[in-house]
């Protein structure tokens, strides 16, 4: 089983170099054409400075409640302490870097979507980025690519792809333990775990399945420490319905690539 | 094309007016007389005369109301705007207590004849940053904000969202009552 991953590692490895080559001397106008389409919304004023309305379909909503309450209570009870304890027995500097390598261990995930959406530029980064991280920043420790030569890390998943070929949201969802979501972003994540290395690499292997799990769940933990705890006591301190701000907060973060003014006359 | 720097030289642009308020709250944060625990009722009360001319609160308060605010008395809409920007005040001048020299920096600015926005930059970490935009209109020469986005989330359409969702069910007094009482638990 070992070789056979080994073998495989190599292969995905050869061609990751090739490719990135390609990549790395990808000519600027792959990327979007941004000009053409920044004079095209530029002439509708209020496209770029209106708020508008975040419009969200609700039918689940007395369930979606339900699991909301439990899901806080989840996070206050459960994953507050953990990451309390998770944040007194790992040093910041090492949960940074296992938070880098559990960011590099996704970067297929944003490639590939990136270039589905025909976002070529968008994928070209993530490539360079895997290149330099997984070498010079040994194995993802480390984010040279980023602190060294500005390549910032560029989001996305299926979700936002299928969002990108006109694939309406579906229903706003709360899932338990998870999060808000909606049918596309459920149906979105599957797809994503096929773009996970841990998927490739044999997930049919106990052993490893084991290894998956138990990575994801510190992933889980780590990713909360650094971004979801702020933000989730943030929106629901302030609130006077903690349930419609955590909803519309969500989508509207969900949507911001296609509502950033800054993007649109860039 | 509309979206350029504004060609009135007299006029500041609305980044200036941005940077200009931030810099006069952060020197209130970072003046050592204003330090410690002791004095955050102080420290927080010169914050907010630093940075509160920046705001316009009636266009805030209309905004976060929607379609609403036109069904109320003049009464009410400044009854509402008052218990409303004093809720979203004691949210994020207490965010300022842990204050530990984060930087701001400017970004871009988009002017569009009487409307603006602002893009900063704040560092929480020299590897991690927020984007903070800020939502401007000029009234009388001056710019003033309404909204703030961080990280793509209106901080306006959050409230509007969740006020309009709660007026489908309540009524407005039913609303202030809820305020008052947010305002009380701050």
């Amino acid at each position: 089983m070992k070789n056979k991953n080994l073998s495989k590692l190599i292969c995905l490895w050869a061609g990751i170099f090739g490719l990135s080559f390609c990549a790395l001397s990808l000519p600027n106008a792959w990327g979007q054409s941004s000009g053409e389409r920044a004079s095209e919304l530029a002439l509708d004023d209020d496209a770029i400075l209106d708020e508008d309305f975040v419009e969200v379909y609700d039918p689940l909503e007395g369930f979606n409640r339900g699991v909301f309450k439990f899901n806080d209570w989840v996070y206050r009870k459960i994953f507050n302490p953990l990451e309390d304890g998770y944040d007194f027995l790992v040093p910041n500097e090492i949960q940074k870097r296992i938070n880098n390598v559990a960011r590099l261990a996704a970067t297929p995930k944003r490639m590939f979507n990136h270039l589905f959406q025909l976002k070529f530029k968008a994928s070209a980064t993530e490539f360079s980025r895997l290149l330099i991280n997984a070498s010079v920043g040994i194995a993802g420790f480390f984010d040279p690519a980023e602190y060294f030569l500005k390549l910032e890390e560029q989001d996305t998943d299926f979700d936002r792809t299928m969002a990108r070929y006109g694939v309406g949201k579906g229903a706003y969802l709360m899932v338990p333990i998870i999060g808000p979501s909606t049918v596309r972003g459920v149906l979105g994540s599957g797809v994503d775990y096929f773009l996970s290395p841990f998927t490739w690499f044999g997930i049919y292997d106990v052993e490893e399945e084991i290894a998956f799990r138990s990575f994801n769940a510190t992933k889980r933990v780590n990713s909360y420490s650094y971004r979801i705890r702020n933000m989730y006591e943030r929106i629901t301190e302030a609130a006077i319905d903690p349930y419609i701000a955590v909803q519309d907060a969500y989508i509207q973060h969900l949507e911001k690539d296609i509502r950033d003014p800054f993007e649109m006359v860039q | 094309m509309a979206v350029a720097n504004t060609p009135n030289a007299w006029a500041q642009n609305p980044g200036d007016t941005i940077i200009t308020t931030i810099d006069r709250g952060i020197a209130v944060l970072k003046d050592p007389q204003l330090k410690g625990l002791d004095k955050s009722v102080e420290r927080r009360d010169k914050l907010w005369d630093a940075v509160k001319e920046l705001f316009d609160f009636k266009e805030t308060a209309k905004r976060a109301l929607g379609p609403h605010w036109n069904n109320l008395s003049e009464a009410q809409q400044s009854e509402f705007t008052g218990v409303f920007v004093s809720v979203l005040k004691n949210i994020y001048l207490s965010k300022s207590d842990t204050y530990a020299g984060e930087k701001i920096v400017f970004v871009r600015e988009i002017v569009d004849g009487e409307r603006g926005k602002v893009r900063t930059n704040l560092y929480i970490s020299d590897e991690k940053k927020v984007v903070v935009d800020f939502s401007m209109q000029r009234t009388a020469g001056t710019w003033k904000t309404y909204d703030l986005q961080i990280e793509g989330v209106s901080i306006i359409s959050n409230y509007r969202s969740q006020f309009n969702s709660f007026l489908s069910k309540n009524s407005f007094e039913k609303l202030m009552e809820d305020l008052i009482e947010k305002q009380k638990s701050l």
